[in-house]
């Protein structure tokens, strides 16, 4: 119960800060940090399949309405949601299974690649669905490559910072 | 038979995962159509709002550049106030050439209401960028009709609810806006590449058509959206286009969508009748 109403109050700041100050940023024309996907990394490892793959299209969805995207974010947040299980099974050690919530702290290194990985997808395909009217092949990957970086450090930074305020 | 229940049992996450892309894609392309009635956008009650309070206190960051601007716009309006004063002067000695001056500019303008509303929601960073504003049919506003600001056009309105209406500006894929250079009468399309908010293009310009870098774009006022001669941009380089005989030419957007605070929505009174008027020719039958 104390773990819904915590990923309930993750899921409102996450949209909120999206939509009300990230979606306003882009370095050099490039960079956009899409930080609201850190709700789906974050989820318990455990969680129901059907019920990850629905909760990435609420919150895709959710972003949409705000950002007049329809189906955008919806369809690739969905798609990194329902994969999530397989990316992590790419870097995780056996006993990482074990642990209820993913995070710096207790998965070190894995986690990185993990959600390096995570975001590069999710980015590659918001980023390309997006870019259906206007095709410019070198525009595109140079906005997913910085858009994950900025993303990844966002994340990480977030997330070490969490993690530390616990152990206190 | 219960080889496929199994089967569907089986693999009943990735029906339900292709099920909700599918019901994602159907979004996408619902979207790209014109017409589309679907209220998942930003002019509904719950995103209005959260924008509205979030753009409330946003509005005080930019007080004073704000301010700045208006005592440069009031400046310039009393300059022309003056100016039209005198021509009133010079032309009320003669009260002939008095009433010919002004049969025709009084109706000319006053076919068009001007409606000031605040933005809320804005961005740039998109390949399809929107604008949501805070005021809706309540005060008038209604889809289509031309949006400015006091530096040049901004875009066109395209959803409508009764309190917010959302704006497609020329940041847009799917914008088209029909301008020409001031002094010449060839009217091009106006277009965005989709990279900076601050350059937009000009397609299908007559190569034997005289201009030079840093003229005026503006508006044609051949649709029934804007009227003539509203402030677009300037004119930054040129290239050829595959066709030989066109240039597309490179435009310094005069709005700066970035910072962008208030907007003047038009409407224009005459805009039913017309149209009424275009589609009674389309409906007859060709002979």
């Amino acid at each position: 119960m104390i773990s819904f109403i915590r990923f309930s109050i993750l899921f409102i700041v996450l949209v909120l800060l999206q939509v009300l100050a990230l979606d306003n940023i882009s370095f050099y024309g490039y960079a956009t940090p899409y930080l609201y996907i850190y709700f789906i990394i974050k989820l318990p490892i455990g969680i129901n399949r059907y019920f990850l793959t629905l909760l990435g299209f609420i919150l895709g969805l959710t972003i949409d309405m705000f950002c007049n995207t329809p189906g955008i974010a919806a369809a690739a947040t969905t798609c990194v949601a329902f994969f999530r299980r397989p990316v992590q099974g790419l870097f995780f050690q056996q006993e990482d299974f074990d642990s209820y919530i993913p995070s710096v702290s207790a998965f070190g290194g894995n986690f990185i690649k993990y959600a390096v990985v995570y975001v590069f997808i999710h980015h590659a395909i918001l980023l390309s669905v997006e870019s259906f009217s206007y095709f410019n092949i070198t525009n595109l990957l140079l906005k997913i490559l910085t858009s994950t970086v900025l993303t990844s450090l966002l994340i990480f930074a977030i997330d070490c910072f969490s993690s530390n305020k616990k152990k206190v | 038979m219960r080889n496929l229940i199994a089967f569907l049992i089986k693999n009943g996450a990735w029906f339900f995962f292709i099920l909700l892309e599918l019901v994602c894609f159907y979004l996408i392309f619902q979207f790209n159509s014109y017409q589309h009635s679907l209220y998942l956008n930003s002019s509904n009650e719950i995103a209005g709002r959260v924008y509205s309070v979030s753009g409330n206190v946003q509005s005080y960051f930019g007080l004073r550049r704000e301010n700045q601007q208006l005592w440069a716009q009031n400046a310039e309006l009393q300059q022309r106030v003056w100016y039209l004063q005198e021509l009133m002067n010079t032309v009320t000695n003669d009260s002939i050439n008095t009433n010919n001056a002004f049969i025709g500019d009084s109706a000319a303008y006053g076919k068009y209401n001007f409606i000031i509303a605040r933005v809320i929601g804005n961005s740039v960073t998109k390949a399809n960028n929107f604008i949501t504003i805070n005021k809706g049919t309540k005060a008038g506003i209604e889809a289509e009709m031309g949006v400015i600001s006091e530096q040049g056009v901004v875009g066109i309105v395209r959803e409508v609810s009764s309190n917010f209406a959302v704006i497609q500006p020329i940041l847009n894929s799917k914008s088209f806006i029909s301008c020409k250079i001031k002094n010449s009468n060839t009217p091009g399309t106006l277009i965005w590449d989709g990279v900076d908010y601050k350059y937009a293009e000009l397609e299908g310009f007559p190569r034997h058509e005289k201009f030079a870098i840093g003229d005026s774009i503006i508006t044609s006022g051949f649709s029934n959206i804007f009227p003539e001669g509203i402030f677009v941009g300037t004119v930054k380089d040129s290239e050829k286009e595959s066709d030989d005989n066109f240039l597309t030419l490179k435009v310094t957007l005069g709005t700066d969508f970035a910072t962008l605070s208030n907007v003047i929505v038009i409407s224009n009174n005459q805009r039913k009748e017309r149209i009424e008027l275009e589609k009674k020719l389309e409906g007859k039958p060709k002979k």
